[in-house]
């Protein structure tokens, strides 16, 4: 039996029961033989007979299998000829799909060749996981545990600690390194038996180091820290952020904490990839006749930093502020949307300013700014950048630049305010007043912002006829039945009232519960989930739906696959409820 | 039971269907298939040192371009590469015996003469029955013992005694790879199981044929723990049906299902330890017979190896033994080469029957 405490991408961190043992994963199985010594076998065992800790019990090779008991039976299987994933179930002989652990059999041979693992890989997660622990046998070294487990292995076993160990090596977080190195660097003995001591003392220290991240949030950063140890590593978080949708299926919608984008790899990470993709896909544009395209700011949201707070009065100063719809150049998201800027993960990245862009980044700020151009419908465009990103963005969008020195200078931010003035003393568009303009405005952010959210048909029925209220991060949506929809300063989502939630349904993913009342916990828990929409994702706003009628509404705490399969854990934090008389009325 | 072709190489119940479709589908890509070239050249054609009854002598080499082993055309075996050097189309029996001919031409009086085909030389399929006839006709009995090989099940008295009086001694090697059906059937799909071999070494007996046993030292997706186990066991029972006994370690050759694996890093050729244990531990007391390993590659990835520090002296004592039959050859390989490698091969050993993977185990 297992709790998952915290997950980031297909890692996550559980503390698994057996008995009257518990451990923490992703943890080590340690192979218990007579080249181990017993103070170093630890909490999770790997034996021919059961034992004190939890132990896995080998029923040895098909060839020279082993008569065994327990209810943690590795069982021996007939093996496949070479392209088939095979994935065995351990647990007790007579009923093994009831066990806790999966395992990805051979994985390590897979391992040698990342361009096949991948595929090899995300076969074995999806037939083991979310309902068991997979362990990955003879994979995994302190340099990769961090990769392995974002992209789902929550078990690793010793071999190749010891392997290396008798080899001479010391296995550390950056890779083998030589036990000679390593005496010359300590200035004392590194014979098998320190090999064997140290290996697995850096293995749990690492595996330790994996399951703070997990829990931090942080574990993507020290993925891509630790795979430039070897170039195997590399080349597999590259094909998976190609695959996109394996890795994008875990990553959740919505998060607190800093989202650290230091590398390459940082530029298509899963959740990066997926806002890109949204602003192309599915983002409709406020109505605003003038895009200003700003710079980005460190401090998030960028509303709340000094270069912001410029930029605002002299937008403000020209008197058409609902004429203008601003969105932000920046890497890795490429251009983020004024009313974007509350959300994860525009409101969470951190990445190092040079004021340079690199070639990748240019292209992607290029694809965001064409896809932002061709979607609105706007008669004039501002750049209010410098000068070395105008000309990354001049030959896709006509735009009038209006900064000579640096965009928060005072000569710039009047020429960007008098720029605007002259617009609008053309008088082409009628003026209206401010006000009433601002509102106006409000509706159609939020349906913005619920078009990235939600997709634009959704957006169109949820903001018909409605009004926008509140200022950010705080807006509430109204239609004539009652408020639908709000907005808060934690996820820069929009949060729906069960009026909302009608006019969407359909139209929003569902979660689908079977026969039964749901109390009044505030919870949904994954057992009663019967179906749910496979693009739900954790941090998602989710209906849930009985026979196609809608009883509630609330956030989704795990993606969909888990929901589905799950057993345990909260799936749907609900929000409200419909009364009982409600639904049959 | 008449058994005619294929059916008679072939015990269903032994074939493993996932792992034959695999090695038919590795086979496809073999050369030969589109272009098997001159019919009337044989592959290849040496001549050799060996030993007959104790004494060095010389050996003539000849290996035919047949249309191949019957049961490697449907499948057949994980580890055989031999199938890269088959026609794959019909040779008739003109062109084998021209084949021979050119073969039999550098013949300089070697004691031993050695057919070989990718197959089985009974095979009536194979090499028809007049062909046979013919070739050991041209041999007459000059040399003191022609060799060749053969799968169990064509070994019958219908194949034998045609042919037994043709030449002075005869000389069968019988593939018996192993002596556990479960390894025969899931890790060689050898297409029959150990009990065909002592029925055609039965048959060898009767018409005073001798024989000679190949056994396979970790044929694929055993782990170094069940190859020493498995060659064990398996000298031990194959040396009472046999004259000699030699213990093949895998090598990796073209175009196998075994490649295939050693590519995907799930298999690693045996140590030459486990030849040494194997050897030691499995050659009966008080055995008439000779039981040898001779290694092919030594030493290098695609054979059996060791460490690379230790090899070759572990080879020269291998060696002694094949030579002497005295196993006191082999513990002192034990006792003397005291390598390193020596740790991390128990450690494997030990790693094996619990860790569900082939990664260098």
């Amino acid at each position: 039996m297992f709790d998952v405490r915290a997950r980031e991408g297909h890692g996550r961190t559980t503390d698994w029961t057996h008995g009257d043992s518990q451990v923490q994963t992703p943890a080590l199985i340690v192979p218990q033989v007579p080249q181990v010594p017993e103070d170093l076998l630890g909490d999770v065992r790997l034996a021919a007979t059961p034992g004190d800790a939890i132990t896995l019990v080998s029923e040895g090779t098909w060839f020279y299998p082993q008569e065994v008991t327990g209810d943690l039976v590795v069982p021996a299987v007939c093996p496949s000829p070479t392209r088939d994933v095979q994935v065995l179930h351990v647990g007790p002989k007579d009923d093994a799909a009831s066990g806790d652990v999966a395992v990805f059999h051979d994985a390590g041979g897979w391992a040698s060749n990342p361009m096949r693992l991948v595929p090899a890989w995300i076969k074995a997660v999806q037939q083991a996981t979310p309902g068991k622990l997979l362990w990955a046998p003879a994979l995994g070294d302190p340099s990769d545990y961090a990769l392995w487990a974002y992209i789902g292995a929550d078990l690793f076993d010793a071999t190749p600690l010891l392997l290396a160990a008798y080899r001479g090596v010391h296995l550390s977080v950056d890779g083998p390194v030589p036990a000679a190195d390593m005496e010359a660097m300590t200035g004392e003995t590194w014979n098998t038996e320190r090999l064997v001591a140290e290996n697995l003392r850096a293995a749990r220290a690492e595996l330790a180091l994996v399951r703070h991240h997990i829990a931090a949030g942080t574990l993507r950063a020290l993925v891509e820290r630790r795979i430039y140890a070897k170039p195997g590593s590399v080349e597999i978080l590259r094909r998976l952020d190609r695959e996109h949708a394996f890795l994008e299926s875990a990553a959740p919608i919505h998060r607190q904490g800093v989202v650290p984008c230091m590398t390459q790899e940082s530029l298509v990470m899963p959740e990066v990839e997926r806002f890109r993709r949204r602003i192309r896909e599915r983002y409709t544009p406020p109505k605003a006749d003038i895009l200003v395209i700003l710079p980005c700011s460190a401090k998030k949201p960028y509303r709340i930093s000094k270069s912001h707070r410029f930029f605002q009065r002299a937008l403000d100063d020209t008197g058409i502020r609902y004429r203008i719809h601003e969105v932000m150049v920046t890497s890795p998201l490429g251009m983020v949307p004024r009313e974007l800027e509350e959300l994860y993960p525009a409101r969470s990245y951190d990445v190092p300013v040079t004021g340079m862009w690199t070639k990748d980044e240019e292209q992607i700020i290029r694809e965001q700014v064409e896809a932002i151009v061709a979607r609105g419908n706007y008669s004039h465009i501002i750049a209010h950048v410098d000068e070395k990103t105008y000309n990354v963005i001049a030959d896709v969008a006509k735009a009038v630049h209006t900064v000579m020195g640096h965009p928060t200078s005072i000569p710039d931010c009047e020429r960007l305010r008098d720029t605007l003035r002259a617009i609008r003393d053309q008088g082409d568009v009628p003026r209206i007043d401010g006000r009433t303009g601002g509102r106006q405005r409000k509706v159609q952010d939020l349906q913005a912002l619920a078009s990235y959210q939600f997709g634009p048909e959704a957006a169109e029925s949820l903001c018909r006829d409605a009004k926008g209220r509140g200022r950010s991060p705080y807006f509430k949506l109204d239609g004539e039945e009652g408020q639908l929809a709000s907005t808060n300063d934690v996820r820069g989502l929009l949060s729906l009232t069960l009026d909302g939630a009608r006019r969407v349904l359909g139209l929003v993913p569902e979660v689908k519960i079977g026969d039964f009342e749901l109390k009044k916990t505030g919870s949904l828990f994954a057992v009663g989930v019967a179906d749910a929409d496979a693009s739900i994702r954790e941090g998602d706003e989710v209906l849930v739906t009985r026979n196609g009628e809608l009883v509630g509404c609330g956030q989704a705490q795990m993606a969909a696959a888990e929901m589905v399969s799950a057993r345990r854990g909260v799936a749907v934090n609900l929000r409200h409820l419909v009364k009982k008389q409600e639904v049959t009325a | 039971m008449s058994k005619t072709g294929a059916s008679a190489a072939v015990d269903y119940d032994f074939v493993n269907k996932e792992l034959n479709a695999e090695a038919r589908r590795i086979r496809e890509d073999i050369p030969m298939r589109k272009d098997p070239g001159d019919l009337e050249e044989y592959i290849r054609c040496w001549s050799e040192d060996d030993v007959l009854d104790g004494t060095p002598c010389k050996a003539l080499v000849v290996i035919l371009k047949t249309r191949g082993c019957t049961w490697a055309l449907a499948g057949g075996c994980t580890m055989c590469g031999y199938a890269n050097e088959s026609a794959w189309s019909k040779v008739t029996e003109d062109q084998l015996v021209t084949q021979f001919e050119k073969g039999w031409s550098k013949y300089q009086g070697e004691e031993i003469v050695k057919i070989y085909t990718s197959g089985s030389f009974i095979d009536r399929h194979e090499v028809m029955p007049e062909a046979q006839a013919r070739i050991l006709d041209i041999i007459g009995d000059r040399p003191k013992k022609v060799a060749f090989e053969s799968l169990p099940g064509f070994v019958t008295d219908d194949a034998i005694a045609p042919i037994v009086g043709r030449v002075s001694k005869m000389e069968i090697g019988i593939g018996v790879e192993s002596s556990n059906d479960r390894v025969l059937r899931d890790s060689i799909n050898k297409g029959h199981p150990f009990s065909s071999f002592p029925e055609a070494a039965e048959v060898c007996k009767k018409h005073n044929v001798s024989v000679k046993a190949y056994l396979m030292c970790k044929p694929p997706f055993l782990k170094e723990c069940d190859a020493r186990v498995d060659a064990t066991e398996t000298v031990a029972k194959a040396a009472p049906h046999s004259n000699i006994v030699s213990l093949n370690p895998t090598n990796i050759q073209g175009r196998t299902v075994v490649d295939a694996l050693h590519k995907r890093g799930s298999y690693r050729a045996p140590w030459l330890w486990t030849l040494v244990y194997a050897l030691r531990d499995g050659r009966p007391e008080g055995y008439e017979g000779i039981v040898k390993s001779d290694v092919i590659a030594a030493g290098q990835e695609r054979g059996a190896h060791n460490c690379g520090q230790c090899d070759e002296r572990v080879v020269k004592y291998l060696k002694k033994f094949k030579e002497t039959q005295d196993k006191a050859w082999l513990d002192m390989c034990l006792d003397k080469v005291d390598c390193a490698c020596r740790e991390e091969y128990e450690l494997m050993l030990a790693l094996g029957p619990l860790v569900p993977a082939y990664a260098g185990l």
